[in-house]
């Protein structure tokens, strides 16, 4: 079971291929997208940031979040380690390490600062909360939600996470769920698996939730589908209002029923004919729709920009793994560069 | 990344013995020109840069805690598709890494299963590490003794110099 949870966090990091399910042979869906172009094209790049590291920390696996300062959070699955960073990239804590005791991690996925000003953090292995004061320097609290694995998480008030996860055993399986930290308990939970019911175990092996929000809108993308899916959350649970499709030039789904072998190069060859949503950035009137690629051992990353009501923007192939959006910057990982310790940044041209 | 030399006339102790074994001779070129730096070995097989589950956590923090005192060797076996190169880039593991193809494997490393971590002092293994055996693989599972070991070897050795 662990190495099926690996599956998912190796999907939501670069791909990987430890899975042990039959894996259907995915179709390219025949979805409109905008014209391809180029990274300085479509964005005017503002500069560069140096992340600080030390014999502490190594910059590995990266996944951030915005902090209210302005600064960066990263939780990093592979070096089981969280982050404070400044604006300039300066280090200002790192917290963790591999383990199972409170302050440790096992594949930190997800750092927020709650608007009380504490941190949490979630552990996508083991599906771990835990509360950090806000300087990151002692354990509050640890909780563990009914969950397995942990795909995402985002506050929706000092109280109450929102978090993306699977339901062991359930018989009608929710993607999303609201975590109370008081009650410790989900007061709800809701977003069915967006797949026919028999492929349910597939996506679920395989899906990773994009989260965003603006207001009272959540907007949610699951890996295996080419869609945006908008939830209001002054209702509970959370109520549908909408759908979005993403333009995705040759995204693939997956149709029922067809097995590939078990070995590890079919699993690639497979994987390589996805193209798994990561991450939905909602803009001031548009969406930047993070998605990947696997070519030979590269994991490459593209980006799909389409209006609010899915009108094709552009989309750039290669553009490098986007860390985080404000408004119409953009943080992104320089392409060319195999290590993730040197950050981009730059606004989105007018189109 | 530098380059293995494991030259055929070195590695022909195991034509169809058992593996290597703690208190074997390093196999090949391992003995290299310094003696008093332990070297760690990660000796694998192409696909497992795939898997989820590699020592390459502890491999970063030797390498991270220790650096040009300790030298780490990667060794990929079945590797048509180069998979280890950019697995190392990606991980930033810095090693003198090489591929072998199975018979060339067996006869410098005998029937030891893949994958597997050793660490060696002056020539000689001091330590075996395989999967779901105790020690030094994948960060959440890591164990260690691989470290300790490490540390212990380079302090030894400097105490000699």
């Amino acid at each position: 079971m662990r190495e099926l949870t690996r599956t998912t966090l190796a999907l939501a990091v670069a791909f990987g291929a430890c899975g042990d399910d039959d894996h259907p042979v995915p179709t390219p869906a025949a979805d409109p997208a905008g014209p391809t172009v180029s990274l300085t094209e479509v964005v005017d790049l503002r500069g560069e940031i140096q992340a600080e590291e030390n014999d502490r920390v190594i910059n590995v696996a990266p996944i951030f979040f915005d902090d209210a300062d302005g600064g960066f959070l990263v939780a990093d699955l592979k070096e089981s380690q969280v982050r404070l960073y400044r604006r300039n990239g300066s280090l200002r804590a790192a917290v963790g390490g591999p383990g199972d005791g409170p302050g440790e991690f096992r594949s930190p996925a997800m750092v927020h600062r709650l608007p009380d000003g504490r941190l949490v953090t979630g552990d996508f292995v083991n599906a771990r909360l835990t509360v950090f004061t806000a300087n990151a320097d002692s354990v509050l609290d640890t909780q563990d939600p009914p969950l397995f694995p942990l795909y995402n998480a985002l506050p929706l008030s000092s109280e109450r996470l929102l978090l993306a996860g699977r339901q062991p055993g359930s018989p009608r399986p929710r993607l999303l769920h609201v975590w109370n930290l008081g009650s410790e308990r989900i007061e709800a939970s809701f977003f069915p698996v967006p797949v026919a019911p028999e492929l349910s175990a597939t996506a679920l092996s395989l899906g990773f939730v994009g989260l965003d929000r603006r207001a009272d809108t959540l907007f949610a993308t699951f890996s295996l589908t080419d869609t945006v899916y908008a939830f209001s959350l002054t209702a509970s649970p959370p109520r549908p209002i909408g759908k979005t499709p993403v333009p995705i030039q040759g995204f693939t789904i997956i149709p029922p029923k067809q097995d590939v072998s078990r070995s590890v190069e079919a699993r690639q060859r497979w994987i390589a004919q996805l193209t798994p949503i990561q991450a939905v950035h909602v803009m001031p009137r548009s969406f930047l729709v993070l998605f990947g690629e696997r070519q030979g051992p590269e994991n490459l990353w593209h980006w799909t920009h389409f209006s609010r009501d899915g009108a094709p923007l552009f989309e750039l192939r290669n553009g490098g793994q986007i860390l985080s959006t404000r408004g119409d910057t953009i943080f992104f990982l320089d392409p060319r560069a195999m290590v993730p310790n040197r950050w981009q940044f730059g606004v989105l041209k007018p189109r | 990344m530098a380059i293995l030399t494991l030259s055929a006339a070195a590695i022909g102790r195991f034509g169809d013995g058992d593996g290597l074994r703690q208190g074997d001779p390093t196999p090949g070129t391992w003995r290299g020109a310094d003696r008093t730096a332990p070297v760690v070995a990660w000796v694998f097989r192409g696909e497992d840069c795939l898997s989820c589950f590699t020592p390459a956590y502890d491999l970063r923090r030797l390498q991270a805690e220790h650096g040009d005192r300790l030298r780490l060797w990667t060794v990929a076996v079945q590797d048509p598709g180069d998979l280890a190169r950019p697995f190392l880039k990606r991980e930033r593991i810095e090693t003198v890494h090489r591929s072998l193809d199975m018979d060339a494997y067996r006869k410098a490393f005998g029937r030891t299963e893949l994958p597997a971590l050793y660490l060696s002092l002056r020539d000689t293994i001091r330590g075996l590490w395989r999967p779901g055996r105790g020690a030094a693989w994948d960060g959440a599972g890591s164990d260690p003794t691989l470290r300790e070991m490490v540390a212990h070897l380079i302090a030894r050795s400097r105490g000699r110099d």
